[in-house]
């Protein structure tokens, strides 16, 4: 007895372990159930599942690049400014686009490049037609831009952090010119993370389901993720969505795997812990190139926001929301299954962190921390809407779909937030624990006491910025709630794509004002309130 | 000759106000606690901080409005004074061209520095692979490199042993004669730059409080 109670520290990480492998593995079946030699020899001659898979790598590389090459030569100029208050604004404003659910940043892209949006108003203002491009690769494009080029940003500039600013003042009493500061300073610091960066960016498009979805325009344009949901909801073709699964799992794996090798060393702080080293070592001339920069940076940040704000303020009406019953009912199930998700993958992040910890910090076992730890992250090679495929293959004969779907929903988006929380719990978890686990043992300090009394506390601010991104990310979720959702259980993310799929604008509009204060009040409420954040 | 006059510039607890005259090719060295701004009189000195009021004359020219990078001035600092995916030869060549793309003659100005510096068996080393006393040297020989003839240090051996401290200041004496050169260097352990110094500045809150001759530094002056 006193064996097995020395041991029960392991109870927390084996069942949330069990439980997350249980999904995946029931989700696995579903999809191999419907595999056979033949279907996959099927995959392999299949002209459509070809091209397909060509054009999911060839938008995500050519994403991957262009976010690139925009955010270099952005982050090169911000980086001499960042002592301004406008650029440390723009930044913020900047990242919103890389944290807000994905779908208020299409309808941001859409209000300013669409048929109906701001440029397309200019264009006719001047005696053009309205133009006509946002759909299709353009638009996929565009919008993985607004997205992934403050993240490309973030990480340069935290690259670039790293330079010492002794080597910045050599650089200028030797006289660099640009290039030299360059090819010598900026270039070495950036280049191992600019690598991760592009990868992390593909992989990131490579699963980009909601812009693609809306900004596709059809099949012709349309990722794995995206023709796997056709496949399924539309045609209701199994044998198809499991051979675009089968696709799906394999190249995810290979990224992942790509990715995780790279990625050991890779960090990223915010910007209000950059402390960068103003060089003043540039050409006067530069400023004019430097401001040039800051009006693209601009153009591509802040004008779809601005577009998106004044949208949403012109459509805003009390009688549009009171008086809308299935937008009311969005506005529930979305606060409903947010908060679920975000509650229990908190629950389920400190029950894998309590059994890691231990094995860590008391008994240095690492790889079985390792394991733990990965089992919480095995989702990534499992997008949700492929996890809800298998997941309905597997239950559709067992139970009606439609009454469980609430709980399917729940259960996948807590699994995909589940390494976005360990993320940010873990590390300050550890540190914790390092730091006070010798006092906790001389006090007796153990269990639920030390989890309330002593951890949470310390761990406030973790815990309020997991909860935070766990419960907008869940908020944000239109790939899952477009699988399992109906009439009567629809979010506010389903309620506006199918607003702008009938292209009643206004509703649309509204829904996303509504999703948008609802993200931020979860924010401000998490951070300032629970988090105790007073700078 | 440099002569500061009322150089003023705001720090954290006070604003200093440096008045001092240095002669031309001689050596000294500035001493004083923590945060009694040795590093921001170097910095002031470098143009690496801009004095709100005041003057600083270097052979007669008011160097206030002039950049950094157009002052005849180089640093040594205690850490990250090499480019670390660079070789030895590229570090030191970085003083005379950036861009690396050396003429033959220069090559040869960077061979015989290297020679010098006792470095030749390092030439094509990394930085990663060399060590502490190792790497001052190359530092050094960057600033050998460049011509200047104004060497500031900020307190750049103090992370050596003893005795490698020694050895450098050694080697900083024969650079100075060779070169002819005028250095200021910040200095954490007076005693051992006593045979080195002309004099030393003692700072305090932001001002050279004293002038002393090397032999009369004591500790509890400051």
């Amino acid at each position: 007895m006193a064996q097995i109670k020395k041991y029960q520290w392991l109870l927390p990480g084996l069942i949330a372990t069990f439980i997350v492998l249980s999904l995946i593995l029931l989700s696995l079946a579903g999809i191999f159930e419907y595999t056979n030699i033949k279907l996959i020899q099927q995959i392999i001659g299949d002209e459509y599942i070809q091209r397909i898979i060509f054009f999911t790598i060839y938008q995500s590389l050519l994403s991957a690049l262009l976010s690139i090459i925009i955010a270099l030569p952005l982050a090169l100029s911000v980086r001499k400014y960042l002592q301004y208050k406008i650029i440390k604004l723009i930044l913020s404003l900047a990242w919103l686009s890389f944290v807000l659910p994905v779908i208020i940043g299409v309808f941001a892209i859409i209000k300013l490049h669409g048929v109906s949006g701001w440029f397309s108003d200019i264009s006719v203002l001047f005696g053009y037609s309205k133009l006509n491009y946002i759909y299709g690769m353009n638009g996929i494009l565009l919008a993985h831009i607004f997205f992934n080029v403050p993240f490309a940003i973030r990480i340069i500039l935290f690259s670039l952090n790293s330079v010492p600013a002794e080597l910045w003042r050599i650089a200028i009493q030797n006289n660099f010119n640009r290039w030299n500061i360059f090819t010598q300073i900026e270039w070495p610091a950036i280049r191992y993370n600019l690598f991760v960066t592009a990868a992390i960016i593909f992989s990131l498009c490579f699963t980009s389901f909601v812009v693609v979805l809306i900004l596709g325009g059809g099949p012709k344009y349309s990722i794995i993720e995206v023709a796997l949901y056709y496949a399924l909801k539309i045609e209701f073709n199994i044998d198809r969505a499991v051979s675009l699964g089968i696709i799906q799992i394999f190249i995810a794996s290979c990224i992942v795997l790509i990715i995780l090798s790279f990625t050991k060393s890779f960090k990223v702080e915010p910007y209000t812990k950059l402390k960068l080293h103003n060089s003043n070592i540039e050409n006067k001339k530069l400023l004019v190139y430097d401001f040039l920069m800051l009006i693209i940076a601009i153009l591509i940040f802040l004008l779809p926001i601005l577009a998106l704000v004044i949208s949403c303020l012109t459509a805003f009406s009390y009688v549009t929301i009171f008086g809308n019953p299935s937008l009311l009912n969005s506005i529930y199930w979305t606060l409903l299954l947010g908060l679920s998700s975000g509650i229990i993958s908190i629950v389920f992040s400190v029950m894998f962190l309590i059994t890691i910890r231990k094995l860590i910090v008391t008994y240095r076992i690492r790889w079985l921390a390792n394991l733990i730890e990965l089992s919480g992250n095995l989702i990534l090679i499992l997008p949700p809407v492929l996890l809800g495929t298998g997941i309905f293959l597997s239950l559709r004969n067992i139970y009606n779909i439609q009454e469980i779907a609430p709980y399917i929903i729940i259960g996948i988006n807590t699994l995909t937030v589940i390494p976005f929380t360990l993320r940010i719990i873990g590390p300050e978890y550890l540190r914790v624990s390092y730091m006070y686990d010798k006092l906790f043992y001389a006090y007796d300090i153990r269990g639920v006491i030390r989890l309330l009394k002593f951890e949470l506390p310390l761990l406030r601010r973790s815990f309020a910025t997991a909860f935070a991104v766990a419960v907008t990310l869940s908020m944000g979720d239109l790939g899952v709630i477009s699988l399992f959702g109906s009439t009567e259980i629809r979010t506010l993310p389903l309620y506006i794509y199918q607003s702008l799929g009938s292209y009643r604008m206004d509703n649309a509009s509204v829904g996303i004002f509504i999703l948008l204060m609802l993200v931020m009040s979860i924010i401000f409420i998490s951070e300032y309130l629970l988090g105790g954040r007073d700078d | 000759m440099i002569k500061l006059e009322n150089i003023s510039i705001k720090l954290d607890n006070f604003r200093t106000k440096f008045t001092v005259e240095i002669n031309k090719g001689e050596w000294v060295g500035i001493i004083g606690q923590s945060g009694a701004g040795k590093s921001t009189f170097l910095n002031l000195i470098a143009g690496f901080a801009q004095p709100e009021v005041g003057s600083l004359l270097i052979n007669n020219t008011e160097m206030r409005n002039l950049s950094a990078s157009k002052r005849s001035i180089s640093s040594l600092f205690q850490d990250n004074n090499l480019f670390p995916h660079l070789s030895v030869y590229q570090n030191i060549a970085i003083a005379i061209k950036p861009n690396l793309k050396l003429h033959e003659n220069e090559k040869g100005k960077i061979f015989e520095i290297i020679e010098y510096l006792n470095l030749s068996s390092k030439i094509h080393s990394s930085i990663g692979t060399l060590s502490g006393g190792e790497r001052q040297r190359v530092a050094l020989g960057r600033v050998m490199s460049s011509d200047k003839k104004i060497l500031l240090l900020d307190e750049p051996f103090s992370q050596l042993d003893p005795n490698l401290r020694i050895e450098m200041l050694e080697l900083i004496k024969k650079i100075r004669e060779k070169k002819k050169i005028t250095i200021i260097m910040a200095i954490h352990t007076p005693a051992e730059a006593i045979d080195f110094v002309s004099r030393f500045l003692l700072i305090k809150e932001g001002e050279v409080f004293r002038e002393l001759e090397p032999q009369d530094y004591r500790i509890d002056l400051y």
